[in-house]
């Protein structure tokens, strides 16, 4: 995505927040950056480090998470005693797991080139 | 994606969000028929208990008691759908505006999902034509409006697996073959699956007629021993991911499921029959001139015919899409499957429909002879048209029956919800109760969602269940009656009411007495007057 593709982005993103807080207040922006964290974010962290474009991130992200990022929160449950602390947890384990597998990769491609270079 | 993409996603997104949340803007009260109510009673006490739930709750365990082989209080639904409502109460801090947020947004998802498809196969143009008649199609709205929005939610994602099974498979035959494509398909069905078992119904048949038609155009399967581990992989993931909520499908006992095998004749015609859905849905739900402008249905046709003469890849998605819709239409002919459950798939035919109308006036538009740089002034005045046309012909109707919808009585009102509120707090998780005065079936039921207590509207009889443990109790409920009493059939209701609460509760005292409601405690029989 260039820059002023996420200048837009951010633009447009205020303005859905913007509506949102004039039809809902504080309820109607907390339920959609909600959305945004929960849905897109953990997944979209995974999937930066596949070859895909940068739309079918957002959206495979949100696809996705609408049942998987609830399933993993469930299961996490299981072992957790509160809801609310398995969401938060499932939250920072997935967004960890994405940037542990963007260090991995990372790691891997460096060892290669290096090898390559030998 | 580009400036111009995000720009039209958000219009989208903000036109949709502003009309389809029309029913709670004013009122913040929940709304929909009794299916609603059932599944925000699956969600809400997760949150209120801060524990996802593996058997359902006393409260709604008892109002289908029976319906799955797997036993009482066994879930009917796998984990997500219900748990996302509480994890929307979490995140947006509050009960009901929330979930209901969540709700609307994930009904119209299918602009979104049929949007990214389209664009991708076909460019912005037809893609916003497609997203811009999903915020007007009536048939999802309907569905959101009464409450089967597990079905919508599930129903929604068919575009985007459709995407990805393409994107592999034109891959693949391309010679650009990408495995993550087909691990994203994997996990898409998997996440309807767990959704809702209906829109999966849907995909298979798509994607089974799209790799039909692709490995009749290419004369190979798209399957080598260089992929196969993908598919081996692929297919465990998701094995592993539904395999332990199968059974949850595999227990319900679904009555309409079943019906006689109809008529071939019946191929010819795309809806099913009038008169063999009575009670479950109406006419203007099910026949087609119902949704569509014929001048838009004159387009689709347009668009069937112009994907036939053209099949490209994207085109053969797009037939197979339409493959599998009409296959699952005609259920009653293959299979013998009932008229009520077959129209549940229809919602399934929009985002189909407008996506044939969208690539068919882009198309037609290049069809004439003019420099490229006319074309594209010619496709915005195109969408200008467009989006004119439905404002002028869709949108009024479509913007009533929102603003209108469960207004006024027909939704639980402010007493009712107080009341629910201290039923909540003051009496036993496993309390029963009966509702008698409350105007509608879904007031009551949504009564039971405030109050995490099982309430009945009472049929003139008590329930002697022998699975009920706890205290049972009465409402009398003059609430909606209060305001009706200009009307001498409510007020002569009212007396009927009063009568019969002097007959059973006469000597008893209220246990609850506050805005024309009162709790009684059931100690003998309960009886209607002669």
């Amino acid at each position: 995505m260039k820059i002023d593709n996420r200048i837009v982005a951010g633009v447009c993103l205020l303005i859905v927040l913007g509506l949102a807080a004039h039809l809902f207040q504080f309820t109607g922006v907390r339920t959609i950056i909600g959305m945004l964290l929960l849905f897109v974010v953990p997944a979209y962290m995974i999937l930066d480090n596949f070859d895909l474009e940068q739309d079918e991130k957002l959206f495979f992200a949100f696809f996705i998470s609408i049942s998987l990022f609830t399933l993993f929160t469930w299961y996490v449950d299981r072992i957790l005693p509160s809801l609310r602390l398995s969401l938060a947890v499932s939250f920072i384990l997935l967004v960890c797991g994405g940037y542990a597998l963007k260090r991995y990769r990372k790691g891997r491609s460096h060892k290669q080139l290096s090898e390559g270079a030998k | 994606m580009n400036s111009k993409d995000i720009v039209l996603i958000t219009i989208l997104f903000l036109v949709a969000f502003s009309l389809w949340t029309l029913p709670f803007q004013e009122n913040p009260l929940p709304f929909g028929e009794g299916d609603s109510a059932w599944h925000f009673a699956n969600g809400d006490p997760q949150f209120i208990n801060d524990e996802s739930s593996v058997r359902m709750p006393y409260f709604i365990g008892v109002w289908y008691y029976s319906l799955s082989k797997l036993g009482p209080f066994a879930p009917e639904y796998p984990p997500p759908n219900h748990l996302n409502y509480a994890l929307m109460q979490i995140v947006g801090g509050e009960r009901f505006v929330a979930p209901f947020i969540y709700i609307a947004i994930t009904c119209f998802l299918g602009i979104f999902a049929t949007f990214f498809l389209i664009r991708k196969l076909y460019g912005s143009v037809p893609a916003f034509i497609a997203g811009f008649g999903l915020i007007y199609s009536v048939r999802e709205i309907m569905l959101y409006l009464w409450g089967q929005r597990p079905t919508m939610v599930s129903f929604v994602m068919i575009p985007m697996i459709l995407y990805a099974l393409y994107s592999y498979v034109h891959g693949y035959y391309t010679n650009k073959h990408k495995p993550i494509y087909l691990y994203l398909f994997f996990l898409l069905v998997a996440g309807q699956f767990l959704l809702h078992i209906q829109g999966s119904v849907i995909t298979f048949l798509c994607s089974f007629m799209f790799m039909i038609f692709m490995i009749a155009k290419y004369r190979k399967l798209p399957i080598s021993k260089s992929n196969a581990k993908h598919y081996v992989i692929g297919i465990v993931v998701l094995l592993v991911l539904i395999v332990p909520f199968v059974p949850i499908y595999y227990g319900l006992e679904l009555g309409e499921a079943s019906g006689e095998r109809v008529s071939v004749t019946r191929l010819l015609k795309w809806s099913v029959e009038p008169g063999t859905y009575q009670g479950s849905y109406p006419d203007s739900y099910v026949q087609i001139d119902s949704h569509y402008h014929p001048l838009l249905l004159l387009l689709v046709g347009v668009g069937v015919i112009l994907l036939l003469v053209r099949r490209k890849d994207t085109d053969l998605l797009i037939l197979g899409w339409l493959a599998g819709v009409y296959l699952a239409l005609h259920f009653d002919v293959f299979l013998g499957s009932s008229s009520p459950r077959i129209i549940r798939m229809m919602v399934a035919e929009p985002p189909l429909f407008f996506s044939l109308i969208g690539i068919a006036l882009t198309s037609l538009v290049g069809f004439i002879p003019a420099k490229k740089q006319l074309k594209n002034i010619l496709r915005i005045g195109v969408v200008v048209l467009f989006v004119v046309f439905l404002l002028q012909v869709k949108a009024p109707t479509v913007k009533s029956t929102l603003s209108g919808a469960y207004q006024g009585l027909s939704r639980i009102n402010p007493h009712q919800f107080e009341v629910s509120e201290w039923m909540m707090e003051n009496l036993p998780e496993d309390a029963l109760l009966y509702d008698h005065g409350a105007l509608t079936y879904p007031k009551s039921r949504w009564m039971l969602v405030v109050s995490n207590r099982h309430i009945n509207k009472w049929w003139g009889t008590l329930r002697n269940d022998t699975y009920l443990t706890g205290p049972q109790y009465f409402i009398m409920d003059y609430s909606d009656l209060a305001y009706l009493q200009g009307n001498q059939q409510y007020a002569q209701q009212t007396k009927e009411l009063q009568a019969f609460e002097e007959h059973n509760f006469g000597n008893q005292t209220a246990i609850y007495d506050k805005n024309n409601i009162r709790i009684y405690e059931i100690i003998g029989e309960v009886r209607d007057i002669a």
